[in-house]
């Protein structure tokens, strides 16, 4: 069904869309770019580690974090429940075709349009690093190492919020219906448990938020993006550079070990992955929650009074 | 392969505690004009709706030259014009045609082929490259009509194509759907308020009210009934004409006048004259009166005795 798949990629890769996501990555790589923060002369390990860290977490929380989720988000949710509002499904499903065929050729548009914004985002944020950074061939190299677990993740974000957002536009009459719950979504993913940690932790009630695991979205995004980057090796740094992903994806924990173990003068603590619920077990239970979304989006399609 | 281009068998559509259509069964015949009528909230809309597809029934089922409804295969064949057609606000009136064309499986040229056509057909030519969210409202009727034809269907739906509209404007998209009807052989259900337009086009009537189908009759047996003559009479003794006449003619009375309906007006013009000459009576009234389909509808919809003839009453 070319002719929607057309119109919607079309309608997904606006020129205000294209815009916020240039801008955004533009600024995520300048900020990594102009905050290296170092005073004397680091490692190469450690100063890439510690770049490759601030390039993650902008990753996670801008380039395929707030703009992709609210992109996808936003389009997913007007897929159907715009043009039911509109009025103009009515008659786009007097023409020959079947409601899943449409309904395909819609998601398969969106999909296509918004992998097109994931990549220009992530294109934008490495040239913007590149440009203000000054960076030598052997760190860019460490840089663009990252750059397929971004894409495997930016995919995971995108079925997620697409697979949901269809659903609730196939079921709502308006698309602000749809896209209130998914906005509620990106807030819990990059927002409210991250203050409700920190807020926990300065009040000294840290362990307590750390362990409400079944719900706080943040730590399952964390643990998936934490696993897409361990299948290029992995996320490493100090402790010190690590607090970051533990503050703010929860991706991290800190265990008492032995001294002699940690090798370090001044602590007995050692910064490992958070794998109080395995990452593979969160990724696992997500595509099932995009394939049920999706199957949903299908049957509730088929059946629709217009 | 059914004789009937379109059936709906039983069909029933309930929105929770309203029932919209009741127990619904429309047979049309291709190549015939069918006006379906009814007033605001019969339940017109929605049996197009479900011979569209838009909606499905709560009961009941149909088929589309032999194809269930909402298939691809029904939709193929059927052309639909809503009663408020709603336009992308991005697209101008080419642009429109073209992704409705595009849409119902027309390759690209033939897409653009047809596009020209029909503008061409509805006179939108000059306005090709206006958005049609901003046209008037019997352009984007015509606009409307276009894109339920750009696929050449066989059967055309069209949902109150005149509401809304100036004569004028009513008088076109009429003329244009009766050129449509006659170059194209086309099997139309077209509703409509306004009776004295569709008496025009139509080959058959089907009348609707609450959800039933109350009226299903060819226009021609539907017209002899509505254009049979209707004679008030009143004399100085009406029993006495009554027996004299030896039940040849219906009647009813009203209010004391006696109330002839026949199609042979003549003959009892001559009776009822010979009978009061011959009996010495005094003709106080005689006033002749013609049933239009309006009237007739307004009878019925009124709830009101109409004459009963051959026209087969479903309620």
């Amino acid at each position: 069904m070319k002719v929607i798949f057309k119109r919607t990629l079309e309608e997904t890769l606006k020129i205000s869309s294209i815009i916020i996501v240039i801008a955004a990555s533009a600024l995520g790589g300048y900020i990594l770019a102009r905050n290296s923060g170092y005073s004397t002369v680091p490692a190469f390990q450690y100063y890439l580690n510690g770049i490759l860290i601030r390039q993650h977490v902008v990753v996670f929380f801008l380039v395929n974090g707030a703009v992709l989720m609210t992109i996808v988000s936003s389009i997913s949710s007007g897929l159907i429940a715009g043009e039911v509002h509109d009025g103009t499904l009515r008659i786009l499903i007097t023409k020959p075709n079947s409601r899943s065929t449409i309904l395909m050729a819609k998601i398969l548009g969106m999909i296509t349009g918004c992998s097109i914004l994931m990549f220009l985002g992530l294109t934008v944020l490495y040239i913007s690093e590149l440009v203000f950074g000054n960076f030598d061939g052997n760190i860019v190299k460490g840089l663009l190492h990252y750059l397929p677990a971004y894409i495997i993740y930016g995919y995971i974000v995108m079925f997620f919020f697409s697979s949901l957002g269809v659903l609730l536009s196939c079921v709502a009459k308006r698309k602000v219906i749809a896209l209130l719950p998914l906005l509620v979504i990106v807030i819990m993913i990059l927002g409210l448990p991250i203050i409700v940690r920190i807020t926990m932790e300065l009040s000294g009630n840290g362990g307590m938020a750390s362990k409400v695991y079944a719900v706080d979205m943040n730590y399952h995004f964390g643990s998936m993006f934490r696993w897409c980057c361990d299948l290029f090796g992995g996320i490493h740094g100090t402790s010190n550079q690590l607090d970051i992903t533990s503050i703010l994806m929860n991706a991290f924990s800190t265990m008492t070990i032995d001294m002699d173990l940690t090798r370090s003068d001044s602590s007995s603590s050692l910064t490992v992955a958070n794998d109080v619920i395995p990452a593979i077990y969160i990724l696992i239970v997500y595509l099932l929650l995009i394939c049920i979304n999706y199957v949903s989006s299908f049957i509730i399609i088929r059946k629709k009074n217009v | 392969m059914s004789e009937y281009c379109i059936e709906l068998n039983n069909v029933t559509k309930t929105f929770g505690k309203f029932t919209a259509v009741d127990n619904v069964n429309i047979k049309l015949e291709p190549g015939k004009v069918y006006g379906f009528v009814g007033p605001n909230g019969a339940g017109k809309s929605t049996t197009m709706a479900i011979i569209m597809g838009t909606l499905f029934p709560t009961k009941g089922n149909g088929k589309v030259f032999g194809h269930p409804l909402a298939s691809p295969e029904a939709l193929k064949v059927l052309g639909y014009s809503p009663e408020f057609t709603s336009f992308y606000s991005d697209m101008n009136c080419i642009e429109y045609l073209y992704y409705m064309a595009t849409l119902a499986g027309l390759s690209s040229d033939e897409a653009i082929k047809r596009t020209n056509e029909l503008l061409d057909q509805f006179d939108l030519k000059q306005h090709a490259n206006r958005r049609v969210a901003k046209f008037s409202t019997g352009m984007k009727k015509k606009v409307s009509l276009a894109q339920a034809m750009i696929h050449r269907p066989k059967v055309l739906l069209l949902d109150e194509p005149t509401a809304n509209l100036d004569p004028t404007s009513r008088q076109e998209i009429l003329d244009t759907v009766r050129k449509m009807v006659e170059e194209e052989h086309l099997t139309v259900l077209i509703s409509s308020h306004v009776l004295t337009e569709l008496e025009t086009i139509i080959n058959h009537v089907i009348m609707i009210d609450h959800g039933h189908i109350i009226l299903d009759a060819p226009i021609h047996e539907a017209q002899e009934k509505f254009k049979q003559g209707i004679l008030m009479v009143d004399t100085s003794n009406n029993d006495q004409l009554l027996s004299e006449l030896n039940g040849r003619y219906e009647y009813t009375l009203e209010e004391g006048n006696i109330r002839f309906a026949t199609v042979e007006m003549e003959q009892l013009k001559k009776d009822i004259v010979s009978i009061v000459f011959n009996s010495q009576l005094t003709l106080n009234m005689l006033k002749e009166e013609v049933l239009s389909l309006d009237s007739l509808y307004k009878q019925i919809m009124e709830g009101e005795k109409s004459d009963e003839g051959n026209i087969q009453k479903n309620a």
